[in-house]
């Protein structure tokens, strides 16, 4: 897809977890992400857990993101207000890449309510619920 | 759908979704307290309400919801107004 990721996101560097975004609906995004040396969520050479959750929340908001932008309005502010069913079956090792999809299963009040996991090689190495309050 | 069979649905889904034991759960019994809601269960709350019964629910239909009767009126009636609707 065209674009720069922080078009998408509000994160900035060091911050940013995803790279590219691969594709993007109302329902959903999938990412891609290339894990760096300089990351600051290695643990022992590993991206570590908070990185891949911090990965799914940015693809959620990514998918929020450029949505937004097709529509040109502003994208809402998000916290990730719980994180359900967290299942970490194995951490990617430094320079390796994780593409990651986040599904919005639920939309309840102000809250968006997500299934996102981390796949490497079609494994699934991480994979969890959020609920996402959206402040506009 | 009777207000039986409705008040049996909703028991069946509260007990496995909030892990509250059954007999717990009376029509006077104060819904919020019983099942330990906080706002992020209420949303859980929500999702199962919607899923099982097919309306939307609006944050303002909690304000007349105390006890677990109050909660069964209110999805009777919106299972009404739904049926007349359509």
């Amino acid at each position: 897809m065209t674009g720069i990721i922080t078009d998408y996101i509000p994160q900035r560097e060091p911050i940013v977890m995803i790279d590219n975004l691969v594709s993007a609906s109302e329902e959903g995004a999938t990412t891609q992400y290339h894990i760096k040396e300089n990351n600051i969520f290695i643990t022992d050479g590993h991206f570590n857990e908070s990185g891949l959750i911090e990965n799914i929340a940015q693809t959620a908001a990514a998918q929020a993101g450029y949505i937004c932008r097709q529509k040109n309005v502003a994208p809402p502010v998000g916290f990730i207000a719980s994180i359900n069913a967290l299942e970490v079956y194995a951490l990617p090792v430094i320079n390796s890449s994780v593409e990651t999809t986040v599904t919005i299963t639920n939309r309840v009040f102000d809250v968006v309510i997500i299934e996102g996991d981390v796949k490497q090689h079609e494994e699934i190495l991480c994979r969890c619920k959020m609920k996402i309050f959206t402040q506009s | 759908m009777d207000k039986s069979n409705i008040i049996e649905k909703i028991n069946g889904f509260l007990v496995e979704e909030f892990e509250v034991d059954m007999d717990k759960i009376t029509s006077d019994a104060n819904l919020r307290e019983t099942l330990e809601l906080d706002s992020l269960d209420y949303i859980d709350l929500v999702v199962v309400i919607e899923s099982n019964f097919g309306f939307k629910v609006k944050p303002e239909d909690f304000a007349g919801i105390t006890t677990f009767q109050n909660f069964y009126d209110y999805v009777a009636n919106r299972i009404a107004a739904e049926k007349v609707a359509s």
